[in-house]
C-alpha cells in the first residue's frame, strides 16, 4: 500500500516524503485504533500518537519486515498499552449478563447483526483477541501478517482468532435470542 | 473426527486455509451433524458481517492535526531520546517535551558561541603573553596540555602570518576549535559521549536552571576579560572544563564542548559550515550569527565529519547511522544542492 521508494526517501531524511507517507497510512492507523478502542476520541488520540511515533522512528524500520505490519504493530501496541486499564473485558462466561441489558434494538432485522452490536461484542474480547480480529477483518491480514504485527506465534494467532469468532458468535447469537424474547 | 476438530476446519475455511481434501471432510461432517452445520452457518454469517464492517475514516486529517508538533520533533532521533518519547504519555505531554527540546537547542547554540569566545580569548591571551616573552613561566596553562598545544600552535601560525591582532583573531579562533575538535572526536567514538548526552538531556528537564546557571557563568567570565582586565584566569577556566571531563563533573565538561565540535571553514575562509543536530548550516563568513546561506537536509544520523574541497566549492559530510553504518553526502555550495556520495 505504500511504495518502497517513498519509504526509503522518508528514511533518508526527506521530510516531505515522510509527511506524504503519514498521510497515506493515517486511515489504516485510525481504523485499527477505532475498532480496538471502540471509541472515536480515543481512536483519534491513539492514531495521532502512532503517527508521531512512526515519524520519529521511521529510521529504525528495516525492510526485512513488511511496512504495513510494522505500522500496525506500532498502533496496536499503543492501543493495548495506553488504554489497557480503561477497558475492562469480560470473560466468555459472563457474556449473557452483558447483553441482557440491551433491549433497544428489537426491531433490528434478525438475519443481520447490527454494526453497533458487533462493535460492542468485539469490545468484550480480551485485548489480543480483539487485535487479531481487527487485523484479520479491517486490514485483511493473513495469519502470518497478524503474527508479525502482534509478535505472536502463528498457532497463537490462529487459536486467538478461532476463539474470538466463537465468542463473538455466541455473544451475538444469544443477543438475537434475547431480542426475540424481549 | 470430533466436532471440536471440525470447528477448527470451519475457521480455517473462513480464512481460505483449507485444501480440497480438508474441505470435503468438513462438508461430509456437517451433512450428518446438524449442530455443526448450524455452527458453520453462524460462523460464516459472523465472518461476513465482520468483513463488511464500515471502513471508518477520521473526521479530519490526523496528519494536519499533528503537523505543528511534527515541526518541533527531529525525526530519526538517537535510541535513548526515542525511548524517552515513547513512554506512554498523552499527546499533550509530547508537545511539552518538544518545547523543552527547542529550548535546549537554543541553549546549546548559546553555549557553542560562548565556548568559542572563551577558546579564542584563551588563544588570544596566550599570544599576548607569548609576545611579551612570558611563555616559559606562564603558570596558568600548566594544568592542561591540550590547551597549551593548541595555543602554541595558534601562536606560531599567527606569528608566521601577521602580528596585527585584528587578523590574528580568526586564526586564534580556529586553533581553539581544533583542540575542541580533537577532544570531541575522541569522546564520540566511545559510548561515554552518548551517556553524557543522555545525562544532559535528562538534567535538561528536571534541573535545567541549575545546570544552565553553571555553564553560562563560565563563558560570561571569559567575555568579561575580553572587554577589560586581561588576566590569566579566562584560559584556565576553559582549560579546566576540558580536563575536568574525566573528573567529577562530566556534565559541565560536556556542556561546554558538545555544541562546538563540528565546524569547518572553507579553505579560502569564505564559508563556515556548522553541524547542529542532524543538520548542517553553511554561513557566509562574517554572517555566522545571521541567517544561514544554506541549510542541509536533515539526516538520519549524527553528523560525523565535515570536509571542504580544496576549491571551496563542495562540502562533504559523513553521518553516523543508528544502524552503525556511515553515509556520505556532498553539498554543492554554489548551486545549494546536495547528493549522496559514493563510498
Amino acid at each position: 500500500m505504500v511504495e518502497p521508494g517513498l519509504i526509503r526517501a522518508a528514511q533518508s531524511g526527506d521530510r516531505d516524503a515522510l509527511i506524504t507517507l503519514l498521510r497515506e497510512i493515517e486511515t489504516h492507523v485510525y481504523r485499527t485504533a477505532y475498532y480496538i478502542l471502540n471509541n472515536e476520541q480515543d481512536a483519534m488520540d491513539a492514531a495521532q500518537e502512532a503517527l508521531i511515533r512512526i515519524y520519529t522512528k521511521i529510521g529504525s524500520y528495516e525492510e526485512k519486515a513488511q511496512f504495513k505490519t510494522w505500522i500496525q504493530r506500532i498502533v496496536t501496541n499503543i492501543c493495548i498499552d495506553k488504554f489497557r486499564r480503561s477497558k475492562p473485558t469480560v470473560s466468555i462466561d459472563e457474556h449473557e449478563m452483558v447483553f441482557r441489558e440491551k433491549q433497544n434494538v428489537e426491531d433490528e432485522v434478525l438475519s443481520a447483526y447490527a454494526v453497533q452490536d458487533i462493535r460492542n461484542a468485539i469490545d468484550k474480547l480480551p485485548e489480543h483477541h480483539r487485535a487479531v480480529v481487527v487485523l484479520r477483518y479491517l486490514q485483511d491480514f493473513s495469519y502470518n501478517e497478524i503474527a508479525d504485527s502482534l509478535d505472536l506465534p502463528l498457532n497463537t494467532v490462529k487459536s486467538y482468532l478461532f476463539r474470538a469468532r466463537q465468542q463473538l458468535q455466541t455473544l451475538l447469537h444469544d443477543y438475537q435470542k434475547g431480542g426475540v424474547r424481549g | 473426527m470430533t466436532c471440536q476438530e471440525v470447528i477448527e476446519y470451519m475457521n480455517r475455511q473462513l480464512d481460505g486455509d483449507l485444501n480440497e481434501h480438508e474441505y470435503e471432510i468438513l462438508i461430509k461432517h456437517t451433512r450428518h451433524c446438524p449442530d455443526c452445520a448450524a455452527m458453520f452457518e453462524r460462523l460464516r454469517k459472523l465472518s461476513e458481517e465482520l468483513g463488511s464492517l464500515p471502513h471508518v475514516m477520521p473526521k479530519y486529517s490526523l496528519v494536519d492535526a499533528i503537523l505543528p508538533q511534527l515541526e518541533q520533533i527531529v525525526p530519526f532521533r538517537q535510541p535513548e531520546a526515542a525511548t524517552m518519547e515513547l513512554s506512554p504519555s498523552a499527546v499533550t505531554g509530547l508537545s511539552q517535551q518538544t518545547n523543552r527540546r527547542t529550548k535546549e537547542r537554543h541553549q546549546l547554540r548559546f553555549r557553542a558561541i560562548t565556548g568559542i569566545i572563551a577558546a579564542s580569548v584563551a588563544a588570544g591571551l596566550f599570544l599576548v603573553s607569548y609576545n611579551a616573552g612570558l611563555f616559559p613561566t606562564s603558570g596558568s596553562f600548566s594544568d592542561n596540555n591540550s590547551a597549551q598545544t593548541a595555543s602554541s600552535d595558534a601562536a606560531s601560525s599567527m606569528l608566521d602570518t601577521s602580528k596585527s591582532l585584528k587578523e590574528v583573531q580568526p586564526l586564534a579562533n580556529n586553533a581553539g576549535k581544533d583542540s575542541i575538535d580533537s577532544f570531541v572526536e575522541k569522546s564520540d567514538t566511545s559510548e561515554d559521549a552518548k551517556q553524557f548526552y543522555s545525562a544532559q538531556n535528562e538534567t535538561g528537564g528536571s534541573e535545567a536552571s541549575g545546570n544552565d546557571a553553571g555553564t553560562s557563568n563560565e563563558p560570561a567570565s571569559g567575555s568579561n576579560t575580553d572587554s577589560g582586565s586581561v588576566t590569566g584566569e579566562a584560559p584556565s577556566v576553559s582549560a579546566n572544563q576540558g580536563g575536568g571531563n574525566s573528573g567529577s563533573e562530566p556534565n559541565q565538561g560536556i556542556t561546554g564542548y558538545v555544541p562546538a565540535p563540528l565546524e569547518a571553514a572553507s579553505p579560502d575562509g569564505g564559508y563556515i559550515a556548522k553541524a547542529v543536530g542532524y543538520q548542517i548550516h553553511i554561513y557566509k563568513s562574517g554572517e555566522e550569527s545571521g541567517k544561514a546561506y544554506y541549510d542541509s537536509v536533515r539526516r538520519n544520523g549524527k553528523i560525523a565529519t565535515l570536509v571542504w574541497s580544496a576549491d571551496n566549492k563542495q562540502l562533504t559530510y559523513e553521518i553516523q547511522l543508528e544502524s552503525g553504518g556511515m553515509e556520505r553526502y556532498v553539498v554543492d555550495v554554489k548551486t545549494k544542492t546536495e547528493s549522496k556520495a559514493a563510498h
